[in-house]
C-alpha cells in the first residue's frame, strides 16, 4: 500500500485506484490507556458519523471495512480546498463556499457536528464539495457545539486564507439558517479571545 | 542599544535591562496569595508598591544608569487593565524625565520573539500555556496567528481550581507535578479536544464530583496525563497544519517536565525539535518585553504614537514589522 498522507493523528493509504485506508497510529507521548481509548472511539465515531452524514445527503466517501484502529473509504478523485482556494476566481470560490455552507447547514440540522472543519477535511470535486475526517466530530443537538463547529470554520479560514476569509464566513452564515447558532458563535468567540 | 523593558500584565512586575540580544539584568516580584485569584486593585497596589524597586534593581544589577537608557520598552497589551497601567506609567514617565524613545508590545508576541532568541529556532510554533493563556501560535502570511486555544479557561487556572479542590494551596502546578510523578493509576477521565481547541470546564465539573473517591497521586497523575495529552495534540495538529517542524513550549505550566517530556517525543516522532525555555524566561518576564521592544524600533526607528493600553489585543491585530 502507497501511503498518500500522514497528518497529525492518522495515515492514509491507499489501498487500489478506488479505495483508501484510514489508519490511526499509536501516539508515544501519551498514555496507553488514553492512546487506545481516543484511537479506537475516534475509528468508531468517524465512521458512523460518515455513514449519517452520507444518509441525510452531504458529500461523503463511502466507508467499509472498519476494523478496530482503521477503516476503508471512497479514494475521492479532487483537490483539496486549502490548495484550491488559491487557484479559484471569486466567481467560483462563491459557488464553492454555497455548496460548503448548505452542507454545513445540512449536517447541524441533522444534529452532526462535525468537530474539525477545515479546508484541509474538504475535497473539491467537480460540483460537490466532500466532507472528511469526522473523527472529532459528535451528534448532538447543543447550540453551543454547533457554534464551535461554525467558530473553528471561521477560525481555520482566517488563519489559512486571510485574504478571502470575510467573504467565505459571510456567504457560510447567509447559507446557515439557525440564528440561535449564529448568535451564540458571538459569546464563543468573545470567550475564547478574552483569555489572550 | 541598552534598553529597559517593563512587564506588568497581570500578577508579575518586571524589570530587565537588554544591550541589544544580552540580557543583562531581569528582576521580578510576583503578586500571590494564599487564596488565588486577582483582585485588579490588590494587584495594582502591590505593582505601585514595588515598581520603583524593581526598575532600581534591573538598573544596579545590570550596572547601568537611567540615563545609559536608550529604549524603554513596556507591556501594553493584553492583560488586566489596572495593572497594565502601573507599567504604561513608569515607563511614560521615566521616558519624559530622561527624554528616551519608547514603544509599546504585545505580551504574547513578547514570549514568542524570547523563545526564538533563546532556542535559536527561526519559525517555531508555540505552546503558550500560562494561567489565563492558553495558546497554540504560529507566524503565517505576516502575522502571528492562533491556531488553538482554550474555550474556557487557562490551563494554569484550571490546575490552580483544581489544586484548591485537593487544598494544595495556591499555586498548585508545582504541588500538582510532585504529586503526579507519586501516582500510577490512570482514573478516565473526560478528554476535551474540539478541532484546535481545548476546553477544562467539563474536565473541572467532573473532578469535583467525584475527586473524594480517589488517592490524590493518582487524580494528579490523571489530571495531567489527561490535560497535557491534549496541549499536545493540538500542537501537534498546528505542526502538521501550518508544515512547520520548530516548537516552543512557553507559559507557567510549560516548566512542567512531564508536559516537556511529551512534547520532545511527539517532536522526535514527527522528526520536529522541541527546546524547552529556561523557568525564568518561560513565565511573565521583563527581558521578552525589552526584547521585542528592540526588533520594533529597530524597524521604525522612532517612539510610538500610541501608547495607550489595551486588555484585549488579539494576537492576529498585531502587524508584525521586524520579520
Ligand atoms: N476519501 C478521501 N479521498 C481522497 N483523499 C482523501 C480522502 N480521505 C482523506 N484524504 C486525504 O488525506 C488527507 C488526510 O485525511 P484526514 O481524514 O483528514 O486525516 P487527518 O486526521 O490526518 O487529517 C486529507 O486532507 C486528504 O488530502
Ligand atoms: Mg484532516
Amino acid at each position: 500500500m502507497i501511503l498518500l498522507s500522514q497528518g497529525a493523528e492518522a495515515k492514509i493509504y491507499e489501498v487500489n485506484k478506488d479505495t483508501l485506508l484510514k489508519e490511526r497510529v499509536k501516539k508515544n507521548y501519551r498514555l496507553t490507556e488514553i492512546d487506545e481509548y481516543l484511537r479506537k472511539t475516534r475509528t468508531k465515531n468517524e465512521v458512523s458519523l460518515l455513514k449519517r452524514a452520507k444518509s441525510v445527503g452531504v458529500s461523503v466517501p463511502n466507508v467499509y471495512d472498519l476494523e478496530k484502529y482503521s477503516f476503508k473509504m471512497d479514494y475521492i478523485k479532487g483537490i483539496v480546498l486549502r490548495d484550491y482556494i488559491p487557484k479559484i476566481d471569486e466567481k467560483r470560490l462563491v459557488q464553492i463556499f454555497k455548496i460548503v455552507g448548505k452542507q454545513i447547514n445540512l449536517l447541524h440540522k441533522e444534529n452532526i457536528v462535525h468537530g474539525d472543519l477545515t479546508t484541509s477535511n474538504m475535497i473539491v470535486d467537480g460540483d460537490k464539495v466532500y466532507f472528511i475526517d469526522f473523527s472529532l466530530g459528535s451528534v448532538s443537538s447543543k447550540i453551543e457545539d454547533k457554534a464551535v463547529d461554525l467558530h473553528l470554520i471561521k477560525q481555520a479560514l482566517i488563519a489559512k486564507h486571510n485574504n478571502v476569509w470575510e467573504k467565505c464566513m459571510k456567504i457560510i452564515i447567509s447559507s446557515y439558517k439557525n440564528k440561535l447558532v449564529i448568535e451564540r458563535l458571538k459569546s464563543v468567540e468573545k470567550r475564547g479571545r478574552k483569555k489572550q | 542599544m541598552i534598553v529597559l523593558g517593563i512587564e506588568s500584565t497581570a500578577h508579575t512586575f518586571s524589570a530587565s535591562i537588554l544591550d541589544d540580544s544580552d540580557i543583562l539584568s531581569l528582576e521580578s516580584d510576583m503578586f500571590t496569595t494564599i487564596k488565588g485569584g486577582l483582585i485588579p486593585r490588590d494587584v495594582a497596589e502591590h505593582h505601585i508598591n514595588v515598581c520603583g524597586r524593581i526598575i532600581q534593581a534591573a538598573l544596579e544589577k545590570a550596572n547601568k544608569k537611567i540615563t545609559d537608557v536608550e529604549l524603554i520598552s513596556f507591556s501594553q497589551s493584553p492583560g488586566i487593565g489596572t495593572c497594565l497601567e502601573i507599567g504604561a506609567l513608569c515607563a511614560k514617565a521615566l521616558s519624559q524625565i530622561h527624554n528616551i524613545p519608547i514603544v509599546g508590545v504585545n505580551h504574547c508576541i513578547a514570549h514568542l520573539e524570547i523563545a526564538r532568541l533563546l532556542t535559536g529556532f527561526s519559525d517555531p510554533v508555540m505552546l503558550y500555556t500560562s494561567g489565563a493563556n492558553t495558546q497554540v501560535i504560529a507566524y503565517q502570511e505576516g502575522r502571528y496567528r492562533v491556531f488553538g486555544e482554550t474555550l474556557d479557561m487557562g490551563v494554569g487556572n484550571f490546575l490552580d481550581q483544581f489544586g484548591r479542590l485537593l487544598k494544595l494551596g495556591f499555586p498548585a502546578g508545582k504541588k500538582i507535578e510532585e504529586l503526579a510523578k507519586k501516582g500510577s493509576k490512570y482514573i478516565e477521565l473526560p478528554y476535551s479536544v474540539k478541532g484546535m481547541d481545548v476546553s477544562f470546564g467539563g474536565l473541572f465539573t467532573n473532578l469535583s464530583r467525584m475527586f473524594e473517591k480517589y488517592k490524590v497521586e493518582d487524580l494528579c497523575f490523571s489530571v495531567e496525563e489527561t490535560v497535557f495529552a491534549e496541549l499536545v495534540e493540538v500542537t501537534e495538529r498546528a505542526l502538521a497544519h501550518c508544515m512547520k517542524n520548530e516548537l516552543v513550549v512557553t507559559g507557567g505550566v510549560g516548566c512542567n517536565a512531564r508536559l516537556q517530556e511529551m512534547c520532545n517525543i511527539m517532536c522526535k516522532d514527527r522528526l520536529a525539535s522541541f527546546k524547552p525555555l529556561p523557568a525564568k524566561f518561560a513565565v511573565d518576564n521583563a527581558a521578552m518585553i525589552a526584547w521585542a521592544g528592540i526588533l520594533k524600533y529597530n524597524v521604525q526607528k522612532k517612539s510610538d504614537s500610541d501608547l495607550t493600553i489595551n486588555q484585549r489585543t488579539r494576537t492576529e491585530q498585531v502587524e508584525v514589522t521586524w520579520r
